[in-house]
């Protein structure tokens, strides 16, 4: 824990100030004999400063939902607090430096979300069952007040505040003013002349034409007379004159019941969220309760639900895989054609992206009207003037749906396709093309199947850190700009394999599955390929294994090592073969020899069995 | 397939106006300046902007540690995140709203109703799809780079600013371009959580003026149409060199 504040690492090494809540400043990994916080650099002070913010800003949140009774999020600040201060502070916590702040957000509007969806899934949360217990009561209070008979008018003059309306009554003790929202409260300061409130501070009194004008709001105005809706509430019908109304139900708290104060009936709650009388009858408002499985049983077991949701489940799968083979074939031809170089390209790229550019939202609209049966453009000027139901036709308004869609998301796959096609190495193409070509394949053909052959490898490269840990198991999916998953079993090479060993368990299967790649492999193609005859291949080798690939990751320009070296012991590795992944030195020079021998290639004079 | 150039700038406010060009008149465009068009658009590019640049941060850091280090969970963590991408965001908006009432009873900003929180629930979602993206690209910067670094005297803080991020700026726009662009076009769930008009995004404010057949305003609505597409075509012009540019091969000659 003596920090030597001389060692290299720590002589003002430090990173920018960052917007956002970003990682913290730490040190490597491995530099465990000096404390980073006790290197105060500016990148420790931004840390400071930005962890200062969020917990001022955590602290807040805390306070506030302690006040609201939130205790749900108040449990949930104080746990991501914690964790933050812990994370950022703590020199064993490096990973979590760079996750947190997306996991929090992640976590919160994400699973938590996707957690809480699963939730309402099971309870009756709908209509009539949107709130808890205690605001279905007070609800229920509110809802059924009615003026008592013989209760004492008190004189009542309409205010407002600012947009909202309240009320001024006039009692024994002076004057009350409360609005929908405040319950009525004492107003010091009131002027009354002849039981009409003249001036209330924080209020001015509404002039009689604006009462007349906003009659409707002024009849439906209800003032709690305090926090409890058991205590009612002031109303008036002719801006006058106030009522107090009072609920006709009465909640008896201990019992848990409901009891109409008219009639006598007891409401006591049900399983399904609601008060029900003994004859059955319940109250309008009820809250929210779990209700199993119910959800699910209405939704498959009901024919009126089932029916309508299976087709479109069906027509939503079809959709998908619709779309997406349409777009993905239209942006790859796309993009194959606009990699040319061509007059004019950008422009070319531009117009394809547009499409892109508007917002879905924006393209759907618009080819809703493009698409009217009467007046759309399609229709009217394309079509001279025939009446074609798009959109009314059931058929053809799915064909329309997936047309449209294919406008909206060819784009896209072009993008893609064009960064993938743009990440191959541009030897590649004139070594593919030439080898294809000297094999006699056609110029179109050789660059369709190489690159899609490519582009199949470029986007089942393994992550080069775990060649050696995870060599039979899924690779990195997502890799390169396209985010497919794709299993892989061999990873093209990285310069960074050469380096770490194989673990003690790679041995039999691994050498022997490497030998017979690394046979296929060794096919490198030599300067004059295309001179040399088209013979057979090798039944049992695929075609485009047949051909040299180089490590992606490496620029174009040093492929002028790869090329095939004339001194054996050398050749082994740096020829690149993906077979040779994660190969020490030592294990490609011990099976130099072997590997010679185990050559498949047919070619009569390839460049390893003629040496 | 530009049929939308046609109709931006005709007089007639209906579907028929089908004769290209007939009459070019900047009359929409006057009219906008009288709704709220330019109050959606600033509000929309705030969003837009706000959500990209938070997701390209988080999902740069979160991938960087996912390439990275070395840690128990990660396996874990990517798998759940590749699950978790799954569930489209949209589909939860009953859930958004519900949370979205309960945080606003605490912090109005997050609230219903408040752009933070729509960018909150952006970048929520944005995460799991954006670093999956990110973590395949990370992986082919090669580790020397770090370790060259390491051994230079870099703290790991200094490793990703200065080089890691500089080099894989070509994903970071492609993820900055895709987030602004989705962002931009989102309806579902800005229409759930912004209520007042004053605070709608184009999405939402533009569908108002067509969701009706009978009296869409085409008009108005190409010419918004046109305006809003503008942005999202100038970011990518201008990150079309990241994009179409693969800087990672050129960094790993010295």
């Amino acid at each position: 824990m003596s920090a030597p504040q001389t060692t290299a690492d720590a002589t003002g090494v430090d990173a920018p100030g960052r917007p956002g809540p970003g990682p913290g400043r730490g040190r490597p990994p491995r530099a465990r004999d000096a404390s980073h916080a006790r290197d105060y650099g500016p990148g420790f002070v931004a840390k400071l400063v930005l962890m200062a913010v969020v917990d001022a800003f955590g602290v807040y949140v805390v306070w506030s939902a302690w006040q609201s009774s939130s205790y749900g999020v108040l449990a949930a600040t104080l746990v991501l607090l914690l964790v933050a201060n812990w994370a950022y502070f703590s020199r064993r916590a490096l990973p979590l430096k760079y996750v947190l702040p997306g996991l929090v957000f992640l976590l919160v509007y994400q699973v938590f979300v996707v957690a809480y969806t699963g939730y309402v899934a099971f309870t009756n949360y709908g209509t009539g069952h949107n709130t808890t217990k205690e605001q279905a009561v007070s609800a229920l209070l509110v809802q059924n007040e009615r003026r008592v008979e013989g209760s004492a008018s008190v004189p009542l003059t309409v205010v407002a505040d600012g947009d909202e309306l309240g009320f001024a009554v006039v009692t024994e003790d002076g004057v009350e003013v409360g609005t929908a929202d405040d319950p009525l409260a004492a107003a010091d300061g009131a002027t009354v002349e002849d039981d009409r409130v003249t001036a209330v501070p924080g209020y001015e009194v509404l002039p009689r034409d604006q009462v007349l004008q906003r009659q409707g709001e002024v009849t439906d105005l209800r003032v709690p007379v305090s926090d409890d809706p058991e205590d009612g509430s002031v109303r008036t019908t002719d801006a006058r004159t106030g009522y107090v109304y009072l609920s006709t139900l009465e909640h008896d708290a201990a019992a848990d019941t409901l009891t109409d104060t008219t009639t006598g009936t007891v409401y006591a709650p049900n399983d399904e969220g609601q008060f029900e009388a003994q004859d059955g009858t319940t109250l309008a408002v009820g809250w929210r309760v779990p209700v199993g499985f119910d959800n699910f049983t209405t939704a498959f077991g009901d024919s009126r639900y089932a029916e309508p949701f299976l087709a479109i489940l069906v027509w939503t799968f079809v959709f998908a895989v619709g779309s997406v083979a349409t777009t993905f074939l239209l942006g790859l031809f796309l993009a194959i054609t606009f990699d040319v170089r061509l007059r004019g390209r950008r422009f070319y790229r531009t117009l394809m992206i547009l499409p892109y550019a508007i917002p879905g939202f924006l393209a759907a609209l618009l080819w809703s009207g493009l698409l009217n049966t009467r007046f759309g453009f399609v229709n009217d000027v394309l079509l001279g003037g025939a009446e074609i139901p798009w959109l009314t036709d059931p058929w053809l308004a799915k064909l329309a749906v997936l047309g449209v869609n294919l406008w909206l998301g060819f784009p896209y796959m072009f993008l893609i396709c064009t960064g993938a096609l743009q990440s191959l190495p541009s030897d590649a193409w004139r070594r593919r093309g030439s080898t294809a070509r000297g094999d006699g394949a056609p110029g179109g053909r050789s660059r369709c199947r190489c690159s899609s052959s490519r582009r199949r490898r470029c986007s089942s490269r393994r992550s080069p850190s775990t060649s050696t840990t995870s060599r039979s198991s899924t690779c990195s999916p997502g890799a390169d700009r396209a985010s497919t998953t794709r299993r892989c079993r061999w990873g093209t090479p990285t310069s960074s394999s050469r380096w770490s060993t194989p673990s003690p368990a790679s041995t039999g299967r691994r050498r022997r599955l490497r030998s017979r790649e690394r046979a296929v492999d060794r096919r490198v193609p030599h300067r004059r390929d295309h001179l040399r005859p088209r013979v057979p291949r090798h039944p049992l080798v695929r075609g485009d294994q047949l051909t040299w690939r180089p490590p992606q990751h490496l620029p174009p320009s040093a492929g002028v090592s790869r090329r095939p070296r004339r001194n054996g012991a050398a050749a082994a590795p740096a020829a690149g073969s993906p077979s040779s992944a994660g190969a020490t030195s030592s294990a490609s020079s011990r099976s130099s020899t072997p590997r010679s021998r185990s050559c498949t290639c047919s070619r009569p004079r390839c460049p390893r069995t003629a040496r | 397939m530009y049929v939308l150039s046609a109709s931006l700038s005709e007089n007639g406010t209906l579907t028929g106006s089908n004769t290209l060009f007939a009459d070019v008149s900047t009359a929409n465009y006057a009219q906008l300046g009288a709704t709220m068009f330019w109050t959606w658009t600033v509000n929309t590019i705030v969003v837009a902007v706000a959500t990209s640049v938070g997701t390209v941060l988080m999902g740069a850091a979160a991938a960087y540690a996912f390439s990275r280090f070395r840690f128990t969970g990660r396996r874990a963590g990517l798998t759940s995140l590749l699950v978790l991408q799954m569930f489209p965001q949209m589909l939860a908006f009953v859930a958004i709203f519900l949370l979205l009432l309960g945080l606003g009873d605490v912090v109005p900003a997050l609230g219903l109703d408040s752009k933070v929180a729509l960018v909150a629930v952006y970048l929520g979602g944005a995460l799991g799809v954006n670093t999956f993206l990110m973590y395949g690209f990370f992986n082919t910067v090669p580790r020397e780079l770090d370790e060259a670094a390491k051994l230079d005297g870099a703290t790991h803080a200094q490793i990703y600013w200065t080089i890691i991020l500089r080099l894989v700026a070509p994903i970071l726009a492609v993820v900055a371009l895709l987030s602004f662009i989705s962002t931009f076009g989102e309806f579902i769930v800005a229409r759930v959580v912004l209520s007042s008009e004053s605070r709608w995004t184009l999405a939402v404010g533009l569908y108002g003026w067509v969701s009706s057949l009978r009296e869409a305003n085409w008009g108005l609505f190409t010419a918004g149409a046109v305006i809003s597409a503008l942005p999202v075509l100038a970011l990518f012009l201008y990150l079309q060199k990241y994009i179409v540019g693969g800087l990672t091969a050129g960094s790993v000659k010295g």
